[in-house]
């Protein structure tokens, strides 16, 4: 998906005949925690920083197995949000509780062992996708 | 006139010469030559009593300039006033310009009407769904759940 979501983005959700969303996967413990942690706190404070908070996570992935919570507090200061009230969320297990959740509904309703796999509308698909492949699923969906 | 009286100063002399009969025919004679003279001199005397109407109606005339030059002064202020009378046709012709344009100006409001059914951009409108956070089109057709993660 990191690759091909700039295009989906430019050729679908520009035209509002396709939304994305992201259901969390934990597959590396605590740092993937923090990581998911990170983008629900940003999108407490406003649901379009869940993505800029997304964005921002691919793009410094090398560094997200060593961050800690101050370096995401630093990042959501970066990115312009309250500080203070992202420090906050991120030690509210409430939040870890929700993240814990999608992910077990990935792996124990979706029955998804392989990743990346997305879900278009009802449809399952396991694996990473080419482009040309969401064009035919995503034709498929609205037909 | 002055040619007049002598003329009846002259029947007058004669008729103490003439007998009471004729003095009645030249007294019938005269009122009706009076009568008539009379009846011509309104005709032909209206050229004097024109004059002396002309006299008058010098300061009628100069009354009239004065009024026409009062009037010259009020006139903008007459015309002011007669503007939205007679205005008030034009108006009602520059309501029905104004009106007709309407129709024509009616394709304007359509550029506006486009600009607000221009579709937001959607790659910038978020939303929560379902404990989602979504980006795009709430009544998008197809909905793509990425599960991943960030590591």
């Amino acid at each position: 998906m990191l690759r091909v979501e700039p295009l989906l983005i430019e050729n679908y959700v520009a035209a509002g005949t396709v939304n994305l969303r992201f259901n969390h996967v934990l597959d590396h413990g605590g740092a993937s925690e923090r990581a998911s942690a990170a983008a629900e706190c940003a999108g407490q404070q406003d649901p379009y920083s869940f993505w800029t908070m997304h964005n921002h996570l691919f793009r410094n992935l090398s560094s997200l197995f060593s961050a800690n919570v101050d370096t995401y507090v630093g990042y959501a200061n970066g990115l312009g949000l309250d500080a203070d009230a992202f420090g906050s969320c991120m030690a509210d297990p409430a939040i870890l509780d929700k993240i814990r959740a999608q992910h077990g509904y990935r792996t124990n309703e979706l029955n998804i062992r392989r990743r990346p796999a997305f879900l278009i509308n009802d449809s399952v698909y396991q694996g990473g996708l080419p482009f040309d492949a969401f064009e035919r699923a995503i034709a498929e969906a609205m037909n | 006139m002055d040619d007049f009286l002598p003329e009846r100063q002259a029947s007058g002399e004669s008729g103490t010469q003439v007998s009471a009969g004729h003095a009645k025919f030249a007294f019938l004679l005269a009122v009706l030559l009076c009568t008539a003279l009379i009846a011509v001199g309104c005709e032909t005397g209206s050229a004097p009593m024109a004059e002396a109407e002309d006299d008058a109606a010098v300061p009628e005339a100069a009354a009239a300039e004065q009024e026409g030059e009062a009037a010259a002064a009020r006139e903008p202020a007459a015309e002011e006033a007669a503007v939205p009378e007679e205005s008030s046709e034009p108006a009602a012709s520059a309501e029905v310009a104004e009106a007709e344009p309407e129709p024509a100006s009616d394709p304007e409001p359509a550029p506006d009407e486009a600009v607000v059914e221009e579709p937001p951009d959607w790659t910038t409108h978020a939303f929560v769904d379902g404990g989602y956070y979504v980006l795009g089109n709430p009544e998008a057709e197809v909905s793509i759940l990425d599960a991943g993660d960030f590591l």
